[in-house]
């Protein structure tokens, strides 16, 4: 046990690793998951109470008819509305600065060609109009606009009453909407915040984890230190095993380390969460934790300096966590970049962490889906401890060679 | 007596570099050996067969009378390293790098501090136990890393050249403290390729070069393996070539060499041999300044058995 009180003993004086690579990116993740996904402070689902978001929308109406009018009273109803010239540079100057996420030009005889195709079967005129690309609202406001007109198509199609009169009907019609409020549930979900937390969490667990062991156990691969040791009471083998203990104390702690870190900030949001979701995620984190200390393992039996070390790490903390989806979402990257994630253990990782955040309850299907995430994880981790046995294996035959 | 070291016919290759050529060796116990060559000839390789670090082609190595095997740990047990670089751990205080080092032999904390407290006062690092490696001079490193490898009291302990880059203060206290060990027991196996070190404190040198052993015994029984009995250093102002060849006839003179003003006179063993050169010197009316008469050095019995010089690079700094 001594090489392993040793290592430790190293390891522990190299604190500022600890320091940089456990608390500095932890609360980096905290940076980001406050960024993205909200703040530190409770689920705000707490408040019962629903108000529908209202785009910024702007109408041009060029027909001036009783159908554009009451169209455009429909958007003033439906949007924070703001209005816009009418000229081509303005209305596309007005989406780019977003300062309507929604512009409906009405053209001049919409209302009398919409009635009339009604009437006749034939096809309505069509509605122009420049949706913002900064978000969605635009685009949910434009299927209103549209579904308004069909309404009214459809009354025209199977009435002859006057124009007024069908607007009214309209009007009704949309006004009669499902009413919303927020419904208390039994168990909250995992706030998204906590999410982005632990998929950052990837970054310390794994480049973290082997930046420490194999910066911090340096000093044991000295060739004049290993050759002091090799000349003592202590085998090879046992060196070996020893070292490997040590370096999975370190990726047990770090683990502990982050994972300590997002309960004590968050566990205001995690409140009402079942213990169950948080367990599997740092289930899953744990597993990752894993593939970092074997990698610290091959690097300390490859005997890189200290800056390789290093760099390697980092290096391939910044593919893992790109590859895994923590920076940018594993949808947006196409199918063979997905294909080349699932070769990655931190791709698994994220899949089962996210595989909690969006379900509604802990199941036995979601603790088996985790558990399969967790091992494929675990497995990386088998195979690059082997590799890095092997490695090590190879380095001491040709130093006794 | 049992021989602490005992080494036969021990071949270890590179390849085609053959490092050790049949080497053999034994060391008696409470021994000082040096093991005495050039870099390169073979001393450092021959430690690492005997602690078996590295294996060998042929060849037997027993010690305490048993046969060593990479895990013979109960033989290890006794044995020191002192390696040729300092190994210690940079993050640690000295005092925690002696606790370290010895920790791999003794496991009980209550004896592992007595043993640590001597080897502090052993190499007088008392006052720096809390220093970290970074914060000691080369000397003060150097007797850190002696105290980690003898911290444990070995009955067999390998220095491996410990005073290369050692200003001559820290030199001394190092051959002092390594005569102390053998005084409290300990058996020696010192390498260096400084003759005069190892003829100050060796009681036995082995000459090796190329991985073979040339010439061992006492210093006195080596010397008297060569012909070279005396040297003799004259400054000349000016020699005529009829004189110096009356030097070279004379009786016991083995060369003489008459170079930038400095007469070189090499003799067989005699007693009348200064005089006699001298009395040549005077009879053809050279004026002489300052004389030296030196017996031979180990570098003379190198030479002579090689034809080359064992220091064969620059001496280090404040030797």
């Amino acid at each position: 046990m001594q090489v392993f009180k040793i290592a430790l003993r190293l390891v522990r004086r190299n604190w500022m690793l600890f320091a940089i690579y456990v608390l500095a990116l932890s609360v980096m993740g905290v940076f980001m998951a406050t960024g993205v996904g909200g703040g530190l402070a409770g689920s705000a689902s707490a408040d019962a109470s629903y108000e529908q978001a209202l785009p910024k929308a702007a109408v041009i109406d060029r027909d001036g008819s009783a159908v554009s009018r009451a169209l455009t009273e429909y958007v003033r109803a439906n949007s924070t509305f703001v209005e816009v010239e009418d000229g081509t540079f303005a209305l596309q100057d007005a989406a780019a600065r977003d300062v309507a996420s929604y512009v409906l030009v009405i053209p001049a005889g919409y209302g009398q060609g919409l009635l009339e195709a009604a009437r006749s079967g034939g096809d309505a005129p069509e509605l122009e109009c420049i949706v913002s690309y900064m978000g969605a609202s635009g685009s949910l406001m434009d299927e209103k606009v549209r579904s308004w007109a069909q309404e009214l198509y459809a009354l025209a199609a199977a009435s002859t009453a006057p124009v007024e009169e069908l607007v009214s009907w309209v009007e009704g019609v949309q006004d009669a909407r499902v009413p919303v409020s927020v419904a208390a549930t039994e168990q909250e979900g995992v706030p998204s915040a906590y999410l982005i937390y632990c998929q950052f969490a990837t970054y310390p667990l794994f480049g973290g984890v082997a930046a420490i062991v194999a910066t911090g156990l340096a000093s044991l691969r000295d060739p004049d230190v290993r050759r002091r040791v090799g000349a003592s009471c202590v085998g090879e083998g046992s060196f070996a095993r020893q070292v490997g203990a040590a370096i999975a104390v370190c990726g047990l702690v770090v683990w502990a380390a982050n994972a300590a870190f997002g309960l004590a900030l968050y566990h205001g949001s995690l409140e009402g969460v079942p213990p169950a979701s948080v367990a599997l995620m740092l289930g899953a984190l744990l597993a990752l934790g894993l593939v970092g200390t074997a990698f610290g393992f091959l690097l300390s039996q490859l005997g890189v300096s200290h800056q390789v070390a290093h760099a390697v790490a980092n290096i391939a903390s910044m593919v893992l966590t790109f590859l895994a989806g923590t920076w940018v979402s594993i949808d947006q990257m196409g199918a063979g970049m997905e294909a080349l994630a699932r070769f990655t253990p931190g791709y698994w990782c994220v899949d089962a962490l996210g595989a909690v955040y969006e379900a509604p309850a802990v199941t036995g299907e979601l603790v088996a889906r985790v558990a399969s995430d967790a091992l494929l994880v675990a497995l990386f981790a088998a195979v690059i401890a082997l590799v890095a046995v092997v490695a090590g294996r190879a380095r001491r035959q040709r130093a006794l060679a | 007596m049992t021989d602490v070291v005992s080494v036969s016919n021990l071949v270890k290759r590179y390849g085609d570099l053959v490092a050790l050529d049949h080497f053999s060796l034994r060391v008696a116990p409470g021994e000082i050996l040096g093991l005495l060559g050039p870099n390169g000839s073979g001393k450092t390789t021959a430690i690492n067969c005997m602690l078996q670090l590295l294996t060998y082609s042929q060849g037997s190595i027993e010690l305490f009378g048993q046969p060593m095997t990479p895990a013979r740990y109960d033989l290890k047990r006794k044995i020191g390293v002192v390696p040729q670089q300092v190994a210690v751990f940079d993050e640690l205080t000295a005092r925690e790098n002696i606790d370290c080092f010895c920790s791999l032999y003794v496991s009980d904390r209550a004896e592992r501090r007595v043993l640590v407290d001597a080897a502090l006062d052993f190499v007088g690092l008392r006052d720096f136990q809390r220093f970290r490696p970074r914060k000691l001079s080369g000397g003060l490193l150097r007797r850190l890393n002696i105290a980690c490898g003898i911290a444990h009291r070995p009955e067999l302990i390998f220095f491996d050249e410990p005073t290369v880059a050692v200003d001559p203060q820290s030199r001394n206290a190092i051959l002092s403290g390594i005569q102390r060990l053998r005084d409290e027991g300990a058996t020696v196996v010192y390498t260096s390729h400084y003759m005069e070190e190892v003829e100050q404190i060796c009681s036995r040198i082995v000459i090796m070069d190329h991985g073979r052993v040339l010439a061992q015994g006492t210093a006195d029984e080596l010397k008297r393996m060569i012909s070279t009995g005396e040297k003799i250093e004259i400054e000349v102002a000016d020699l005529p070539a009829a004189v110096l060849a009356a030097l070279r006839a004379l009786p016991h003179v083995i060369s003489a060499v008459y170079e930038a003003g400095v007469l070189r006179v090499s003799c067989e063993a005699s007693q009348r041999n200064l005089m006699d050169v001298l009395d040549a010197l005077g009879r053809a009316d050279v004026a002489v300044g300052r004389v030296w008469s030196e017996p031979p050095t180990l570098n003379d019995v190198f030479l002579e058995i090689t034809g080359r010089e064992l220091r064969d690079e620059t001496p280090e700094a404040g030797r």
